[in-house]
């Protein structure tokens, strides 16, 4: 019983844990376009994600980091590389999203139609998860 | 009465297979992760500092493009500083998006090749 209760104490504060994020990372953003560092302004917000990149930590139905560059104009592919490459070049940051249940990083713009979607679970660097066998 | 009495046992019991059914699957779930949970469960109380990224994001590409230019090994070919100028390089190259290592790196290139970055 109380591995029940811990588990929906674990599940409220993962629940607080990623809004926090989600946040600060809004936060940060904003700061850094009204301080004229950044040319773009950056919004992350929580998606379903890509069910086949599904883990064990999987958040059900909120799998997706979602990074949006509010540009005014269509992104190319090259841009939006680099906004996804310094995230997931940060490996304390996609550990942090990995172990809060998300399993996608998707970087689109607020223009045009196209997106891109990594696989976060690929770019941790964990042993344990590419010598895992029986995962 | 009885009705009633049987009524409450039945949904206790239902309640206990329905909590005993979600512990297994959570149990299973666990095995199924193994050393990768405690891994992974370690890094979930780190905190990140999000001002960091957002440099990495706005300021790292510029002040990379700026210091490759000036530390390309192809500047310095033929003379002394050539082989320091190799090995900047290859550490400005593993720190392309880190824009706190690209700041050390600028003042380490500075002092090492002797030139002032403005």
């Amino acid at each position: 019983m109380w591995s029940f209760i811990s588990n929906i104490q674990d599940w409220f504060n993962d629940f607080s844990e990623r809004r926090r994020l989600v946040r600060n990372f809004n936060l940060s953003a904003r700061e850094a376009f009204v301080s004229s560092l950044a040319p773009t302004l950056l919004e992350s917000s929580i998606s379903m994600g890509e069910s086949a990149y599904r883990h064990a930590f999987s958040k059900f139905m909120a799998g997706g980091f979602r990074i949006k560059a509010l540009s005014g104009r269509p992104l190319n592919r090259q841009e939006m590389i680099s906004i996804a490459q310094v995230v997931l070049q940060n490996q304390e940051l996609v550990r942090k999203l990995i172990s809060l249940g998300w399993d996608t990083l998707e970087v689109h713009d607020n223009a045009g139609y196209n997106g891109i979607k990594y696989k976060l679970y690929d770019y941790s660097g964990i042993g344990g998860i590419l010598g895992a066998t029986n995962y | 009465m009885d009705t009633l009495l049987q009524n409450k046992w039945l949904i206790l019991c239902s309640v206990e297979s329905i909590l005993i059914i979600y512990l297994f699957i959570k149990l299973k779930k666990k095995r199924g992760a193994g050393n990768l949970e405690k891994e992974i469960l370690k890094s979930k109380g780190s905190t990140i500092n999000m001002t960091d990224v957002m440099n990495d994001i706005n300021l790292a590409p510029a002040l990379y493009k700026k210091l490759s230019r000036v530390c390309h090994p192809d500047r310095f070919a033929g003379q002394e500083l050539e082989s320091t100028a190799n090995i900047l390089f290859q550490e400005l190259q593993q720190a392309e998006n880190n824009y706190a290592a690209l700041c050390k790196l600028k003042s380490q290139i500075e002092k090492q090749l002797n030139i002032s970055i403005s």
